[in-house]
C-alpha cells in the first residue's frame, strides 16, 4: 500500500508537471507573437511610359496620340507593433501629350493661356496645357510644360493574435488640373484549412470632382458657330463603388490557384468632357486647321462592370516557375473581354531570376462606340474613344529581380544594431500592341530597402 | 454562355478545385513561400495596370484599379 501511495503520488506529480508544461507550453504561444512585418519597408517605384497612336479621343478619334509619362513613386510599410501596420503611397504622374493642345486650338492665339469663366460657367480660357484626365487626352506637346498628377493612399492593417484574420481601412486621394478625387476602403482577410484557404474581401469607394472643359468650339467666348445651342453638362462628380471578393488556395505543394470576382458600379460624370464627336448626317466646317466638332463625347450616367479573374501558379521545379492569370470581362455598356496573362519566372541562382511575360487582351465594343463621321446626330449617347472599341492587344517583355536571401547589401547606421538593408531589386520592361495601331513601351522598376 | 452557365461553370471549377486539393503543411510550403508564387501581382506590375485602366475598356479582378479617382475608363 505504501509502495501504491508512493508510485501514485510520483506518478500524480508526474502527471501535474506534464500538465503545468503544457499549461505554460499554451501561455507561451500566446505570449509569444512573430511580428506581422520586422522592419519599416520602403519601396522606390518608377515608371516610364511611351505611347504612340493615331485614335486621339480629343480629335473625335481620328488624330495624334503621342504621349509620354513619368511616374515617380514611393511605398512605405510601418510596423506599428506586432500587429499593426501603416502604409503610406505617393506619387506623381509627370505628363506630356500631342492632344492637348487641340482641347482648344483656338485660344493658343487669343487667349494667352488665361483663366476665366465664360458665360455658362465653364472655364472657358483655361489653357489648354493644363488639361488631362486620361493618358490618351491629355498633357502638352513636347515642348509643352508636363502635366501633373499627384496621388497618394494612407492605410491601415491590424492581424489577429492567431494571425488568421486581419482587417484593414484606408484613405486616398488624387488631384490634378481639372480632376480631384478621393477614395476610402476597407479590407479583410480570414484564412483557415490550416492556412491553406483564405478568402479576401476588399470594398472601395471614390468621390471624384471634374472640371467641365469643353472644346474650343462649345466655349461661347471663343464665338464659333458649334457654341450656339450647345448643351452643357450638369453634372461634375463621378462616384465608383466597388466590392472585390477574393478565394485562394493551395493545392498541393508546387500549386495554388485563387479567384477574384468584382463588382463595380459608377455613376455622375462618366464621359471625358473635352472629347469630341462628329456626325455623319452632318456637315463638318474647318476653322484655322481644326474640324469644328458637333458635339462633345455622350455617355450614360451609370455603368456597372463584373470582372471574374483567376490566377493559378505553378512551381515546375527549384528553377521555373509559372504565373498565370486570366479574367474575363462584362459591363452595361456592352464592352465584353477576356484578357491572358503569363509568366515564367527562371531562377537563375538564388539571387536572381528573369521573367519573360506575355499578355494578350480582346474586347468587343461598347454599343455607343462608333469611328469619326459614324454617329447619327439623332442618337443619344455616342463616343470615338478607341479605347471604348472592339480590338486585340499584345504585351510582352522581360523582368529581373534580384533578391539575395540577406539582401544586396546592408549599411549600419547606428551603434544600436540598426541598419538600412538593400533587399531586392526588380526591373521590367514591356512592349504593348494594339490591333488599332496604337503602341507603347513601358519600363517600370522597384528598389525596395528595410531599416 | 449566358449568366447562369457562367456562375454553373464557375462553381463547377471552384468545386472541382477544392476537393482535388490535398492539406499542406506549413513545413511543406517551401516552393508555396517563393515570392514568385504570391497570388498577386507584383509591386512593379502596378503601374502597368493603372495603364492598361487607360488604354482598355475592361478593368478590376486582378489586384488593379477599377475606376475612379483617374480619368480612366
Amino acid at each position: 500500500m505504501k509502495r501504491f501511495l508512493i508510485v501514485l503520488l510520483v506518478a500524480s506529480s508526474a502527471i501535474l508537471n506534464a500538465q503545468e508544461k503544457k499549461d505554460s507550453i499554451t501561455v507561451d504561444k500566446t505570449a509569444y507573437k512573430k511580428k506581422v512585418l520586422d522592419n519599416v519597408e520602403i519601396n522606390f517605384l518608377y515608371s516610364n511610359y511611351l505611347q504612340n497612336g493615331n485614335h486621339a479621343a480629343v480629335t473625335g478619334g481620328v488624330g495624334d496620340e503621342k504621349l509620354t509619362d513619368n511616374t515617380p513613386g514611393i511605398l512605405i510599410n510601418i510596423p506599428l507593433n506586432e500587429d499593426d501596420i501603416l502604409s503610406v503611397d505617393f506619387g506623381v504622374d509627370f505628363t506630356t501629350s500631342a492632344s492637348t493642345d487641340q482641347i482648344n486650338p483656338f485660344a493658343v492665339a487669343t487667349s494667352g493661356g488665361g483663366e476665366g469663366d465664360d458665360k455658362n460657367g465653364n472655364t472657358g480660357n483655361k489653357s489648354a496645357t493644363f488639361l488631362k484626365t486620361s493618358a490618351s487626352s491629355g498633357g502638352g506637346g513636347d515642348d509643352k510644360p508636363a502635366h501633373s498628377r499627384a496621388h497618394g493612399t494612407l492605410a491601415y492593417t491590424h492581424t489577429s493574435d492567431n494571425r488568421t484574420f486581419s482587417w484593414g481601412a484606408d484613405g486616398a486621394f488624387s488631384s490634378e488640373q481639372g480632376y480631384r478625387s478621393i477614395g476610402f476602403g476597407a479590407v479583410m482577410r480570414k484564412s483557415f484549412n490550416d492556412e491553406n484557404s483564405e478568402i479576401n474581401f476588399n470594398a472601395k469607394a471614390y468621390f471624384d470632382n471634374i472640371d467641365l472643359i469643353y472644346p474650343g468650339e462649345f466655349r461661347v467666348s471663343e464665338g464659333l458657330s458649334p457654341s450656339v445651342g450647345f448643351k452643357p453638362l450638369n453634372i461634375n462628380h463621378r462616384n465608383s463603388f466597388s466590392a472585390a471578393l477574393s478565394f485562394s488556395q493551395i493545392l498541393n505543394k508546387r500549386m495554388q490557384i485563387a479567384f477574384n470576382a468584382d463588382i463595380i458600379y459608377q455613376q455622375g460624370l462618366l464621359s471625358t468632357n473635352y472629347q469630341r464627336v462628329y456626325f455623319k448626317d452632318k456637315p463638318v466646317k474647318t476653322v484655322k486647321n481644326t474640324n469644328l466638332a458637333h458635339d462633345i463625347e455622350r455617355l450614360p450616367s451609370t455603368r456597372s462592370k463584373h470582372p471574374f479573374g483567376v490566377r493559378f501558379n505553378y512551381a515546375v521545379s527549384d528553377y521555373v516557375i509559372l504565373r498565370t492569370f486570366y479574367r474575363h470581362y462584362t459591363d452595361d455598356w456592352g464592352v465584353s473581354a477576356n484578357t491572358y496573362d503569363i509568366q515564367v519566372p527562371l531562377k537563375l541562382s538564388a539571387a536572381f531570376t528573369m521573367y519573360p511575360m506575355y499578355r494578350h487582351h480582346s474586347q468587343q465594343q461598347s454599343i455607343y462606340f462608333a469611328p469619326k463621321r459614324a454617329h447619327l446626330s439623332t442618337e443619344t449617347f455616342y463616343t470615338s474613344d478607341y479605347d471604348l472599341s472592339t480590338f486585340t492587344s499584345s504585351q510582352y517583355g522581360m523582368g529581373f529581380t534580384i533578391a539575395p536571401p540577406l539582401g544586396i547589401f546592408k549599411l549600419d547606421t547606428s551603434n544600436e544594431g540598426k541598419s538600412v538593408r538593400f533587399k531586392s531589386f526588380d526591373l521590367r520592361y514591356n512592349y504593348y500592341s494594339r490591333s488599332d495601331g496604337l503602341s507603347a513601351n513601358i519600363i517600370t522598376l522597384n528598389a525596395q530597402f528595410s531599416f | 454562355m449566358n449568366r447562369v452557365q457562367k456562375i454553373m461553370a464557375l462553381a463547377i471549377l471552384i468545386g472541382a478545385t477544392l476537393s482535388s486539393c490535398s492539406s499542406v503543411k506549413a513545413y511543406e510550403r517551401a516552393k508555396l513561400n517563393d515570392k514568385e508564387m504570391v497570388l498577386t501581382p507584383k509591386l512593379s506590375a502596378l503601374y502597368e495596370l493603372q495603364f492598361h485602366t487607360y488604354r482598355e475598356a475592361a478593368s478590376g479582378a486582378n489586384g488593379g484599379k477599377t475606376g475612379g479617382g483617374c480619368g480612366c475608363n
